[in-house]
């Protein structure tokens, strides 16, 4: 083995495991959670936390993992404070997080985290694993970006395994590498840097950011006009596609500025249907 | 007794009527858009393909014809990996039914890849229900459109093939397909894409092994959870694209 390129802290890897859990209550949410550094818990509203990570990175060889329990009834809407920036750590091998997270009867997840961003060297792998009762109801958004500016970015391996009533809804695992010709090659991402997924999975839940009452099915359906399923811009290229579950996808592969602002607009796009 | 059954080859063979012509396994999209131009491209485009779309389908046919493997023949040779503590065998359309699902779940991000690879099922399921009939592939029948994969790898098990077999032949397929396309849609050197399919051959190969394994340790714990997961997200947006454009050459 090759030396490892030296961690741009020093630190050594770390091992964190939080837990985060939202309760309805008469009249408000309550959140719980047990934060467990480098992985910090900032609640910034009634049922919004803000995920920050306090020790630069994840860097390699770093296991974090998050677990999320959503009640029955309850709310739960994660964002991050910054992009998670993703480098080689001195214990070599790559950067885990995994998350798990469970939602009960009638309750909603709302998860839309910055981009994570994969440096030069780096390796993560992720797993976003999310079962949803029969009832229940998500907004998953993921952003992966190869690279900070002028980067080609390192490598990532993205699981996403939602599963509504016990029944798998989907199971899709990304492999991307900013520095493997044939991964960033026509038949792979042809050049892209950054692949966004927003998945909306289970029945009726409560639109996010804008708190109305939002049907799954109001977004982008097989009835909308072919150019709200799907295009190609300046940029990236993006289509919204039926879950052969109750749900839909939409999967965006470009430049990090141009897909991630497709997420933003598609995330957007029901609210500013219904005001319509 | 010839050590490769001929059903394989027959399976194998591109003359076999099973719809596979009008597909292009995802190259007449790279092609409409300028991303596949030349023999050179082909040569980057297959090892991609194959590191990221192939396991799915292959792990998919292993792990149905290790299924449709009737428990008679389970202790010759090939099938001591499976462990299957019930020796249960999908003589019905419930049997099939989990097997079928998880393979959506796979194609989840492109509802034209599911449609594509039903629609494939589908033909060679009359196909090779005439050609070797079995239990297995009548109750693949049910599901009256299972996905391509299944059928592939429950025809290959009646036609006396193993799941590392089948494996090969789903990635085969895969390969052979994209290059038939492409030769047809820019008219490439034949020789020079014939060179190619057989170097993304060699280097398919463990990956068709890894998704083989993977498929009889799902089919030993009855579990399809266990199955490849891999994809390719832009594949997946330009099928999706390609499918609700017209004017194209293939389906898919």
């Amino acid at each position: 083995m090759s030396a490892p390129p030296a961690a741009p802290t020093g630190r050594t890897a770390l091992t964190a495991a939080a837990t985060l859990r939202a309760e309805p209550a008469a009249g408000r949410p309550r959140l719980r959670w047990s934060q467990a550094w480098p992985v910090v818990i900032r609640a910034t509203g009634a049922d919004r936390v803000h995920l920050v990570h306090g020790a630069g990175g994840p860097l390699g060889g770093d296991d974090f993992s998050l677990d999320v329990e959503v009640l029955a009834g309850a709310s739960l809407r994660v964002r991050s404070a910054a992009a998670t920036l993703v480098q080689p750590g001195a214990a070599g091998g790559p950067a885990r997080w995994g998350v798990a997270a469970d939602v009960g009867a009638g309750g909603f997840l709302d998860w839309a985290p910055e981009a994570t961003v994969v440096c030069d060297g780096a390796t993560m792998r992720s797993r976003l694993r999310v079962r949803l009762d029969a009832t229940a109801g998500a907004v998953l958004r993921e952003l992966v970006v190869l690279g900070r500016h002028g980067e080609r970015g390192g490598r990532h391996r993205g699981e996403l395994l939602v599963d509504v009533a016990g029944e798998p809804l989907i199971a899709h695992t990304t492999e991307l590498d900013g520095a493997d010709e044939v991964l960033r090659g026509p038949g792979g991402t042809a050049g892209a840097r950054a692949v966004g997924t927003l998945l909306v999975a289970g029945t009726a839940h409560t639109a996010p950011h804008t708190g109305t009452h939002m049907a799954t099915h109001a977004v982008a359906d097989a009835a909308a006009p072919a150019a709200e399923r799907g295009g190609e811009a300046p940029g990236v290229r993006w289509a919204w596609t039926e879950l052969a579950g109750p749900g839909r996808l939409l999967v965006a592969v470009g430049e990090p500025g141009a897909v991630g602002a497709q997420l933003d607009r598609q995330a957007s796009a029901p609210a500013r249907a219904q005001r319509s | 007794m010839t050590s490769v059954p001929m059903g394989l080859l027959l399976l194998a063979d591109s003359r076999l009527p099973a719809g596979g012509h009008g597909h292009s396994g995802g190259i007449e999209a790279l092609v409409d858009r300028g991303l596949l131009r030349s023999t050179d491209d082909l040569h980057a485009v297959l090892p991609a393909r194959v590191r990221t779309t192939a396991a799915v389908p292959a792990g998919a046919a292993a792990a149905a014809c290790a299924l449709a493997t009737p428990p008679s023949r389970r202790q010759e040779s090939h099938h001591q990996d499976t462990r299957r503590p019930d020796g249960g065998f999908p003589d019905t359309g419930q049997g099939w039914r989990r097997w079928d699902a998880a393979g959506s779940v796979r194609m989840a991000p492109a509802a034209a890849l599911r449609d594509a690879s039903r629609a494939q099922g589908a033909a060679l399921l009359r196909t090779a229900g005439a050609a070797w009939p079995s239990p297995a592939l009548d109750a693949l029948r049910a599901l009256r459109r299972p996905h391509h994969a299944l059928v592939l790898g429950a025809a290959a098990a009646a036609a006396g093939a193993t799941p590392a077999q089948a494996a090969a032949l789903a990635v085969h397929h895969l390969i052979g397909g994209a290059c038939t396309a492409a030769v047809r849609l820019l008219g490439l050197d034949p020789l020079a894409v014939g060179a190619l399919a057989a170097r993304a051959g060699r280097q398919a190969e463990p990956v068709a092994a890894g998704a083989a394994d993977a498929a009889l340790a799902a089919v030993a714990a009855d579990d399809p959870a266990l199955l490849p997961t891999d994809g390719n997200p832009l594949a997946d947006v330009l099928a999706e694209l390609h499918h609700r454009s017209e004017a194209t050459l293939f389906a898919s």
